[in-house]
């Protein structure tokens, strides 16, 4: 009897299934370095606000470093003017993928990656809605 | 004489050598496309772009990857599980009607009916036999399933990423499991493998491809299931 159908299909897919697993490690990989790196740049942040302005600066992402500054001032002079919360005691550390989120006691920082480490893209972040579909309410962020 | 013992390894499995390059190339462009794609993203948001590297391991790719590899071997194990039970009468990727059902051991070459050079699990009975007489759905289940959970890792970080650059929080696996991210990659990818198997199965009745196996033969009548034997 000819057998048609399945079985040739089936013995071309079955070559499928060994690249992904390895992706799957990779990516996951060095993780939890991430969240560490994550979580000292944002506590580096916090920390130099108020300190070391133009280190605070530096660690801006180039989108959140032009917001600051589109009223014509400085970074320098208009971070610490805009009234960022105190971050308080450090809570939980999420990273995913090239972003991040610092959550502290007063305030949320959210992250992300670039080819010289983690950059701020907002900060001074809060909740205004109940609705999880609604984003943070940043101080600082990007356009 | 190695130069027909290497014609004849081509011939013997072109198939499956062409499939696998044509995999490959698929996969290459996938990349390549998808890596544009993201760097796009990332210059309109004013973040990072990635090499080809790191976007081949990321999630990002993975998902795309997987979502799509986990609808094909479902489609397989359904197909190849239903059609032991169902028939399409005509259609040449169909059992006869009345043929429905596991078939004798006479007709399936297993126990004292292997032939000698059948399988050694056909032969010996037991439980290597029942394993090996399941053994295409076992391992294309498998291969669904674990798909389907590198679909599921692999996409709730990628969506996490999404959410956090959106100034959102992150979700949990559970909360992903029942997200419309989750579902919505599955079930777009599950109804064009249905689509697919099911027109194929209902136009192999009228339809013909001369000297393919897929097909009957051109002047198989239309009532005909399968028209060779």
């Amino acid at each position: 009897m000819r057998r048609r159908g399945g079985l040739a299909r089936a013995a071309r897919a079955s070559a499928l299934v060994v690249g992904l697993p390895v992706a799957l490690v990779l990516g996951g990989c060095g993780a939890d370095v991430e969240q560490q790196e994550a979580a000292a740049t944002a506590d580096a942040f916090a920390t130099d606000v108020a300190t070391d302005p133009a280190a605070a600066c530096a660690l801006l992402a180039p989108r959140t470093l032009e917001s600051v500054e589109q009223d014509g001032h400085r970074c320098v002079q208009a971070l610490p003017d805009a009234d960022l919360p105190g971050p308080g005691e450090r809570g939980t550390v999420s990273v995913a993928g090239h972003s991040a989120q610092v959550r502290y006691a007063q305030e949320t920082v959210f992250l992300s990656l670039f080819d010289d480490g983690w950059r701020v893209t907002a900060a001074g972040c809060s909740r205004t809605s109940t609705d999880p579909s609604v984003p943070y309410d940043c101080t600082v962020e990007g356009n | 004489m190695s130069a027909p013992t290497q014609r004849g390894f081509f011939r013997d499995n072109s198939l499956s050598l062409v499939f696998g390059g044509l995999l490959g190339a698929a996969l290459v462009g996938q990349a390549w496309w998808g890596v544009v794609g993201y760097n796009q993203a990332a210059r309109t948001a004013g973040l990072q772009e990635v090499s080809w590297f790191r976007y081949v391991t990321s999630s990002d790719f993975a998902v795309d990857v997987a979502e799509n590899w986990q609808s094909e071997f479902l489609q397989f194990v359904l197909y190849i599980g239903l059609t032991v039970w169902l028939v399409q009468r005509g259609s040449s990727e169909s059992k006869e009607p009345g043929d429905e059902g596991r078939e004798s051991d006479e007709q399936q070459l297993v126990g004292e009916y292997a032939r000698p050079d059948s399988p050694s699990w056909a032969r010996v009975g037991g439980w290597r036999t029942r394993i090996y007489s399941h053994s295409l759905v076992i391992v294309m289940l498998l291969v669904f399933l674990g798909s389907w959970s590198a679909q599921a890792v692999a996409g709730h970080v990628a969506d996490n990423e999404e959410r956090l650059r959106d100034l959102l929080d992150p979700i949990g696996l559970g909360a992903y499991l029942v997200s419309p991210d989750f579902w919505g990659r599955t079930l777009q990818n599950w109804q064009s493998e249905l689509l697919a198997i099911g027109t194929m199965a209902v136009f192999a009745i009228y339809l013909r491809e001369r000297g393919s196996p897929e097909s009957k033969e051109v002047g198989a009548p239309h009532a005909v299931t399968q028209s060779s034997d």
